[in-house]
């Protein structure tokens, strides 16, 4: 895959973490299979703990005991470090979304950097350890936990985290 | 399916590759554009250390509170600090000044719980969303919604119950956290135009201090915190200070410093008690019997303040004995009703003094037992209030009340002595007396120690009830302004007041008037608001958990559906709306009732089933957010500037500040019932209905609604801030220092206690680097008290009080709520969280144990088989819950207690303490048609209870089914 073809793919997983039907537009349907019938109601139920019990939070934060402000601390310095800040009205920066955002952005940097070699390396070491200490603990806890009978929402961490995982690989090599 | 996929695999086939960023999440830290940005040479990055090198820095800080009810503290100045929009971190002020160079100042100010708001508020039970009930109620099914939907359906929903049913059927369930700010400006003004109907639910909390308001006509009493530095002898009772009031306990070990003592009269070795110089333990429920044996030491003991009681309570007044009854002026001779007879040494009978309590050259006896020629002829005999108390306080001897407490006779006899001795006498405010049955009856005996010894109204001296201050411009901004600063509550206060004045009534009485006039319809200018605890007995069903009482209750005259009959047919309650008419909506704001109702468990059976809709507005999920139809996403208390409510001990208007932008979709309170009267106008103009009569007979304009809310568009959705400010400009007691001032600083203190209903009662002047004392109007200044005798009352000659034996201040062992069980079922606030809010805070369950538990003492474990962590079966004749138990040393045989606030969804098994607390109503709290036992403002209604609950613990293996299969973080 393109830098380009992976930026769309953190793109379209970020979108299917943040919408019922995110991501539809770019994710392969094989992968991760069209909304179900009462998405709005299956997503909240898988994803949202403030309206079920079962569901599993998509925040970094209470996967970990690791302190809050620590770990946001430690979040908005890799955003900042790279020029971004949080939107106003934006998901809080251990959202799953916001971290595959922020690997959204290096991958589409790394594609407007094809030709220079320090940069894209740069990135690389940046993109290897931002899964590394930041997402790839954050789905793991997340598919360990999961409870859900939608096919979409059961599906979609697992999808994420074998993207990650070939991400981790190639970045790695 | 790892191995089965391709890189490729992940991409749909013909999905958009582009260079262009939309990130919904980011902006750039230049303000170039994403795309630009991702198109720029990124910079170094080699390891982790990198991202670490620049200095941390903040984007901002503003000055914060919490805008909750934690009561007495409220509230704590904090830093909150501000970066890329979110709140990372608070930090106490602890910059309020000292009042004067001899008393110590309040910092710091701050709990634990305030500390962690900032990871509170973004926990993982914040609503951030619209959501929609998608199943049945309670299924925890919901949906996303956007707000148009959510507002539009609601207003549907209020325009039908409107216009079919009538306004009355629309009630706000206003919970505790209401601030008195803009955001309950905004809910109590679209409550005013639609005539609906708001719950006072302070009785309900069982905060009433029915007994302070029997005794002054008033509740409202509470002195500043550096005033405990003048006390010698403070009494810690009915209250755990170092668990509830944590910003305000260190006031009284300083206090000791200054060579206070600190005596701490409770049941449980508590970890107020620890702290005391004397614990004084008793049986719960018997505290009534302890003060009035210290009232018997001191009228038999020669210690009775005579020229205090003769002026400024009812002692020298005469009862016929024949009736029971206070003779009056016209018994006597040709006078009035409400003027009231005591002998003169000198002159024999005469009136007492009404407009003042000033006695001029009056010198009243205090023990008259004699007759006295009545109008018409003939004689009656009479005895003063005195002389009838004397009798009643006759049996309360050190050693008949070791019995009846349980407290050893050389304990009562010290206690005695520091009551007696001491040269300023006050108390830590507390509610627990009043979730007793008898607590009003408490309440009353333990006044008499303060009055009988004129330990009121000076430094350090006094009785603390209950505590509030709050701001007056609230009215002005709820009625819109209306006719100037002359507008209070619908009614024009030049002229009114000086008609009341010119009559011989106070300011006091007449504010006071206006709060009471709230409950009753003279207009339909007012707010309309109902007693929350009646409510919920009648229309909630929690009376049919009483149906026993007569066999838990000795002495009950009637059955308490009968005597709340009676109460409710003669209008001595107002009940809205009435009984037999159906509530059909209800919004509950700042309020949680099945968590917090005693009997809440009667609420879905019986009042769910009559609602066409239940709104929740909170931001964060609760036992009653799981069963409603909307739940409205509210900002948190970083996310918008308001101000609210506090008390005289921390005299200080406390402003949060708008840090970030509400998260989510979650929206101010105020732009919530703004952005609904727009939707129900919008509505109300594309269905073609204009305007309806109201239950009051008074026009409801709906197709005008959003004009009427923002008077003409001078206070929009988005104001808040403008609300609040101008809520603060109209206030007499705060618009000396500007809004922005105030927001600056985060707190300002109070100049008077202003003329709210729900503050003048304090009655006493807030002076620059002094103290507050309440009362001092009273005692001073020789203002008449707003009680029917226009003195500290003891005698209540209502037909009710004569029937239950309860004219005078009289010990009633608690009654066996819920069955005749061993275990007397008691409980308080905690430490870890105020109410619910924090209940399922991770930070603060890590401080305790994280999940409901009982206490029980060790000897009543060891005899049923219980060892610490067990499970156990909680029951009596009304209902059960299942529980762990934590064993421990500071709870006396007979007791076990529950802290109070666990959600529903947190008890793993079945149940919750809520459903063994029938709550049945002491039929003297429905006492009405009397000068000043009637319902009025945050007073004078029925209280709940829940202390006298009895229950037996069974051990089990293991919790039942499991808890309703939603919620938030269960830290379980």
């Amino acid at each position: 895959m393109t830098p380009l073809e992976r930026s769309a793919v953190y793109g379209g997983f970020a979108s299917a973490f943040r919408k019922a039907d995110g991501g539809t537009d770019v994710l392969d349907d094989t992968l991760v299979p069209p909304p179900p019938e009462g998405a709005s109601k299956a997503f909240m139920a898988a994803f949202d703990p403030s309206v079920s019990k079962t569901a599993v939070s998509l925040h970094a934060s209470a996967h970990t005991e690791r302190d809050q402000t620590d770990l946001y601390q430690e979040l908005i310095r890799w955003y900042d470090h790279f020029g971004l800040k949080r939107r106003d009205g934006g998901e809080l920066p251990d959202h799953v979304s916001v971290m595959l955002e922020f690997l959204q952005f290096l991958t589409a940097q790394e594609a407007a950097n094809a030709g220079d070699a320090a940069a894209v390396g740069s990135l690389h070491k940046a993109q290897g350890d931002f899964i590394e200490r930041q997402v790839l603990p954050l789905v793991e806890a997340m598919s360990g936990k999961l409870e859900t009978d939608a096919e979409r929402y059961q599906v979609l961490p697992q999808g994420l985290r074998a993207f990650l995982e070939e991400e981790l690989t190639a970045l790695t090599q | 399916m790892t191995s089965t996929l391709t890189r490729r695999n992940f991409l749909k086939s013909g999905a958009a590759v582009t260079a262009a960023l939309a990130l919904p999440d980011f902006v750039t830290s230049s303000g170039q554009s994403l795309t630009a940005l991702a198109g720029s040479r990124p910079p170094d990055y080699q390891k982790i250390v990198d991202i670490y090198r620049n200095k941390w820095t903040w984007d901002k800080t503003v000055r914060g509170t919490h805008m909750i009810n934690c009561w007495y503290q409220a509230h704590c100045a904090f830093d909150v600090y501000v970066r890329d929009g979110i709140v990372f971190r608070e930090e106490q002020a602890a910059d309020y000044p000292q009042l004067n160079d001899d008393v110590p100042d309040m910092n710091p100010r701050g709990c634990q719980k305030g500390c962690s708001f900032s990871k509170r508020m973004y926990e993982e039970s914040r609503i951030r969303y619209p959501l929609k009930q998608a199943g049945e109620r309670g299924s925890g099914q919901w949906e996303r919604v956007t707000w148009d939907e959510a507002l539009d359906d609601i207003a549907d929903t209020f325009l039908d119950v409107v216009t079919q049913e009538g306004t009355d059927r629309v009630i706000w369930d206003m919970g505790p956290d209401i601030n008195v700010g803009a955001a309950n400006a905004g809910q109590a003004r679209f409550a005013q135009l639609t005539h609906s109907i708001s719950l006072d639910s302070n009785s309900s909390n069982g905060d009433g201090h029915r007994g302070a308001f029997e005794t002054f006509g008033n509740i409202y009493m509470d002195r500043s915190l550096e005033d405990y530095f003048y006390s010698d002898v403070i009494l810690i009772w009915g209250s755990n200070p170092i668990v509830t009031s944590i910003p305000n306990a260190h006031m009284f070990t300083e206090a000791r410093y200054n060579g206070s003592k600190i005596v701490c009269i409770a049941p449980d070795y508590s970890p107020s008690a620890i702290k005391a110089d004397l614990w004084v333990p008793l049986a719960p429920g018997t505290d009534a019997a302890l003060a009035l044996a210290v009232a018997r030491e001191i009228v038999f003991g020669g210690h009775v303040n005579e020229e205090f009681v003769a002026e400024q309570t009812d002692l020298p007044l005469l009862v016929r004995t024949d009736t029971g009854k206070l003779l009056t002026e016209k018994d006597a001779k040709q006078g009035r009703t409400d003027r009231f007879i005591v002998i003169d040494k000198v002159r024999g009978p005469s009136t007492a003094p009404a407009k003042s309590l000033k006695l001029g050259i009056l010198e009243p006896q205090l023990d008259v037992d004699t007759e006295i020629e009545v109008l018409g002829g003939g004689k009656v005999a009479v005895r003063s209030v005195y002389s009838l108390l004397k009798d009643r306080l006759e049996p309360y001897t050190f050693e008949a009340v070791s019995k009846m407490t349980g407290t050893p006779v050389k304990v009562i006899k010290k206690f005695a002595r520091l009551c007696i001795n001491a040269k300023a006498l006050s108390n830590v405010s507390g509610s627990s007396m009043n979730k007793y049955f008898h607590g009003n009856l408490t309440e009353r005996a333990m006044i008499l120690i303060w009055a009988l010894q004129g330990q009121m109204g000076r430094p350090g001296a006094g009785y603390s009830a209950f505590a509030f201050l709050a701001n007056d411009g609230w009215e002005d901004y709820v009625s819109g302004f209306r006719n100037g600063d002359r507008m209070k509550f619908g009614t024009d206060i030049g002229l009114d007041l000086l008609t009341d004045l010119a009559a011989g009534d106070t300011a006091e009485m007449f504010f006071k008037k206006l709060g009471n006039n709230s409950f009753v319809d003279i207009g339909g200018n007012l707010p309309i608001w109902t007693s929350a605890a009646l409510f919920w007995q009648v229309h909630g069903g929690v009376m049919e958990l009483a149906e026993q009482a007569d066999k838990w209750v000795p002495g009950l005259k009637k059955p308490v559906r009968e005597a709340v009959k009676e109460s409710l047919d003669n209008k001595w309650l107002p009940l809205q709306p009435p009984a037999g008419t159906d509530p059909r909506i209800m919004f509950h704001y700042c309020a949680n009732p099945l968590r917090s109702v005693r009997g809440s468990q009667k609420l879905t059976e019986v009042l769910w089933p009559k609602l066409k809709l239940s709104v929740v507005v909170d931001f964060r999920m609760s036992s009653t957010a799981q069963m409603a139809d909307y739940i409205l996403p509210a900002a948190a208390w970083y996310e918008v500037t308001d101000h609210k409510w506090v008390t005289p001990l921390v005299p200080y208007n406390h402003v949060t500040n708008k840090a970030v932008e509400p998260l989510g979709e979650s929206k101010p309170d105020f732009w919530i019932f703004t952005m609904l009267t727009k939707h129900v106008q919008k509505r109300a103009r594309e269905r073609g209905i204009s305007s309806i009569v109201s239950h009051l007979g008074k026009t409801v304009k709906l197709d005008n609604l959003y004009e009427d809310m923002t008077m003409g568009g001078r206070f929009l959705e988005d104001d808040t801030d403008k609300a609040a400010g101008a809520i603060i400009d109209a206030s007499s007691n705060l618009s000396h220092v500007s809004w922005e001032e105030q927001k600056e600083k985060g707190y300002t203190r109070y100049n008077s206690i202003g003329i709210s209903p729900l503050a003048i009662g304090n009655a006493g002047k807030l002076e620059e680097g002094k103290p507050f004392i309440p009362l001092t109007y009273h005692i001073h200044d020789k203002l008449p008290y707003p009680t029917q005798t226009r003195r500290i009352q003891f005698y209540l000659d209502n037909d009710l009080y004569l029937e239950h034996d309860e004219a005078l201040p009289v010990y009633k062992a608690p009654p066996p709520i819920g069955g005749d069980y061993p275990l007397m079922m008691t409980g308080g606030h905690t430490r870890w969280s105020v109410h619910g809010v924090w209940r399922d805070n991770r930070l603060m369950n890590r401080l305790n144990r994280g999940q409901p538990y009982i206490m029980i003492g060790i000897k009543d474990a060891a005899d049923r088989g219980i060892a610490d962590g067990d499970w156990v079966r909680c029951h009596n004749d009304v209902g059960e819950f299942e529980i762990r138990v934590k064993v421990t040393h500071a709870m006396r045989p007979g007791q076990v207690f529950m802290y109070h606030a666990w959600e529903n969804y947190q008890f793993a098994g079945t149940g919750s303490p809520r459903e063994v607390s029938p709550s049945p109503i002491n039929p003297v709290e429905l006492a009405g048609d009397h000068a000043h036992l009637k319902v009025g403002m945050l007073e004078g209604q029925p209280n709940s209870f829940d202390r006298d609950t009895r229950i037996e613990i069974t051990r089990i293996s293991g919790p039942q089914a499991g808890a309703a299969g939603q919620g938030s973080n269960d830290a379980a």
